[in-house]
């Protein structure tokens, strides 16, 4: 593994609540190198974008809480700066692309203006400068006759459009991370793979370090080296691409490559989705976190949380956490995760919670 | 622009309509009519007097042809004489109205400049002492009335202090600074329960904007929080702020009436109570529409700077 550029260590975030004080992020680690790709793939509300906002400082202070763990951007404590310094990692060293271009462009201001504000803040120089660099930004993201778009208002761009341009604010300043917090999920299948390509290429360019969060399994295939898998607010399993689709080590990894839609699956053989609601770091009780929904578990998985380990295909940095591939009692090591789905009677049962949960629904 | 612009005259233009008929109606089904306040409650039982004066004043016809003629006449400004002092009606609306729009616009000014800061400061302190404090004001404001907040200035600033004249009316072109001297009270006391309502509405759509996913991203750039609060926020928590000043403005001139009485302001609110007191029922019809039309000017010129903000309405 090459040296950490960006290191994100047992962090622990939550939210000052009317019901209290709720975890959003439990422990959460992962290690970003130089240049290097890597993805953090986690369903809805598994606490992908608050890890993502707490590298930058961006959650409400009023009420989010670091309560534990540390960031560090080349050894330097981010998490420990102040305001006025994080202003100056803020898009210079680290910048941030969001989920939806529709709601984070400002409206009334015209993208010239948005893109070259982020210039003048880390850089300086005159007026045209800014703009002939705004423009040479645009036209590098593939904005069509970018100088007669400088004065143009986010509205007038289509989605894929605007999040080009989100892009290329992100680019404006040559940060060495880029965090793309689900980049493609607002977008239309058609854009989604230029997009995905247009990032990889320019970062590949630039010589940026990209974090890329998402909840698409198909999107991680592509682009990114290393794979994060995140449940309930820390990390379940972690590997290279080639290793994690290979030879996938714990059962919430197996779900979400089973719910991967596939061209080459057979018309007949249905999506398999994992059953259950979504994970609720709220409601953790010390022993495996995604128990409630796993159609494998046994007892021992009640009674404490299962470490990171090495997976038992052995290569190098894949770690699982799960009590069935404990070298000693696991009784998940051999299993064939695209035959066995688990314990029948596991399975009914957890439909069944989840649907009272849901209210009565099937 | 030019296309919305149409549109929104054109759907004006249809509510002038509207309410030219509904001050006809509203007056015309009032108990008494313009021929029995002519002659007196003693005059109008003498029913041979009274149907004579109503075939002269057209009170016989339809109501249809009634309301034909007084649009027609007051298209060309012409709302006929006051039953209460003769005078042309027209010619009255235009010179109490000049003190009128004068204490309006100072109201407003006033309300502005006050509003705006303190909720921007409310909203970036959400929930600490100086939101709380602001919030204080905004509420006391709400709830203060104004004329007796006008009463409480004039027993402060002219009986006490001597500072300020307590009450009359000087137009603003025969002298700028008397003239502001006699109309600052009745314009605070005119302002006091709209800036509570406009402190609320700014700190709540600044704390809105403040969430928004693009405050996030320029916030992401790196730029400081002042940059972000006054480049990106305020601009945006504007919006709805001006749709209120717009709806507020007829409410302002409602005001009016018991400020301009409490400070003897010979304006239109005046005008109105004294109108609605003695049954001068033509007047009463002609404010209507006056404030109608007022109204809508206002709400006009509110679209238009709303759009000024909102490059999503100019090419809309
Ligand atoms: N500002 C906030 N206040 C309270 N709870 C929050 C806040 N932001 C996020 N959360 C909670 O944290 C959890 C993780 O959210 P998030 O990081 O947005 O998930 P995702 O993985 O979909 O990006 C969710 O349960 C969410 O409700
Ligand atoms: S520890 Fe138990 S409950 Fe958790 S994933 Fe493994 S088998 Fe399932
Ligand atoms: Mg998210």
């Amino acid at each position: 593994m090459s040296a950490a550029l960006l290191e994100v260590s047992e962090l622990e975030v939550a939210f000052d609540t009317r019901r209290g004080r709720v975890k959003a992020v439990d422990g959460l680690s992962f290690r970003l190198g130089k240049g290097e790709i890597i993805a953090l793939v986690g369903e809805s509300g598994c606490g992908k974008s608050v890890a993502v906002k707490s590298v930058l400082k961006l959650l409400p202070e009023q009420t989010a809480r670091y309560e534990a763990g540390s960031i560090t951007l080349d050894g330097r404590d981010l998490l420990g700066l102040d305001e006025k310094a994080m202003e100056a990692v803020r898009g210079r060293e680290i910048a941030l692309i969001f989920q939806d271009p529709m709601s984070s462009l400002n409206p009334v201001l015209t993208i010239g203006k948005q893109i070259g504000e982020a210039i003048k803040r880390h850089q300086g120089g005159s007026r045209q400068e800014i703009a002939h660099r705004t423009v040479d930004l645009l036209r590098r993201v593939g904005i069509p006759a970018p100088e007669t778009r400088l004065n143009a208002y986010p509205h007038e761009f289509s989605g894929g459009m605007r999040q080009r341009v989100m892009i290329a604010m992100a680019l404006s300043c040559g940060p060495r991370v880029i965090l793309a917090d689900e980049i493609t999920t607002a977008l239309d299948v058609t854009i989604q793979a230029q997009i995905i390509d247009l990032l990889k290429s320019l970062v590949a360019d630039a010589g940026a370090a990209v974090v890329m969060i998402t909840h698409d399994m198909g999107v991680v295939a592509g682009a990114a080296e290393r794979v994060y898998v995140m449940y309930a607010g820390a990390v379940v399993e972690t590997a290279t691409t080639e290793d994690l689709f290979s030879r996938p080590a714990m059962p919430y990894t197996w779900g979400l490559l089973r719910s991967i839609p596939s061209l080459d699956r057979p018309v007949h053989e249905p999506l398999v989705p994992i059953e259950g609601l979504p994970p609720n770091v709220a409601l953790l009780d010390g022993g495996c976190r995604f128990r409630p929904r796993c159609p494998y578990r046994r007892d021992i998985c009640a009674e404490a949380e299962p470490p990171l380990a090495p997976a038992p295909d052995g290569a190098e940095g894949h770690l699982a956490r799960c009590w069935g591939l404990d070298p000693v009692r696991g009784w998940l090591r051999d299993t064939d995760w695209k035959t066995d789905l688990g314990d029948p009677a596991a399975r009914a049962q957890i439909s069944a919670d989840a649907a009272k949960i849901k209210g009565g629904k099937p | 622009m030019v296309g919305y612009f149409t549109r929104r005259l054109a759907a004006a233009a249809v509510v002038v309509v509207l309410v030219s008929i509904i001050a006809f109606a509203i007056v015309s089904v009032l108990p008494g009519d313009t021929a029995a306040a002519l002659l007196g409650e003693e005059g109008a039982r003498d029913s041979q007097r009274y149907e004579a004066l109503r075939v002269e004043l057209g009170l016989d016809q339809p109501l249809v042809v009634r309301y034909a003629n007084w649009v027609a006449n007051a298209a060309t400004g012409d709302f006929g004489r006051s039953l209460r002092t003769g005078e042309d009606i027209g010619a009255a609306i235009l010179s109490r109205a000049v003190p009128t729009v004068q204490l309006a616009l100072m109201a407003l000014a006033i309300a502005i400049i006050i509003a705006i800061p303190v909720g921007v400061m409310s909203a970036v302190y959400y929930r600490r002492w100086p939101d709380n404090l602001g919030t204080l004001f905004a509420l006391t404001a709400l709830a203060t009335p104004g004329f007796w907040f006008g009463i409480m200035l004039i027993l402060l600033f002219s009986v006490t202090l001597r500072w300020l004249p307590p009450s009359g009316y000087i137009p603003f072109f025969v002298d700028p600074l008397g003239s502001l001297k006699l109309m600052i009270m009745p314009s605070l006391a005119l302002a006091t329960g709209f800036t509570g309502v406009l402190i609320r509405q700014v700190r709540s759509s600044v704390l809105e904007v403040l969430n928004e996913d693009y405050i996030t991203t320029a916030r992401s750039k790196g730029l400081s929080r002042s940059t972000v609060l006054f480049g990106h926020a305020l601009r945006n928590a504007l919006l709805p702020v001006v749709t209120l000043v717009g709806l507020q403005l007829g409410g302002l001139f409602g005001g009016a009436a018991t400020v301009e009485t409490v400070f003897s302001i010979p304006g239109l609110g005046r005008l109105a109570v004294d109108s609605i007191f003695y049954r001068d029922f033509t007047m009463i019809q002609a404010l209507m529409l006056v404030l109608a039309l007022s109204v809508l000017v206002a709400s006009l010129l509110t679209d238009l700077i709303y759009s000024r903000i909102d490059p999503r309405i100019r090419r809309g």
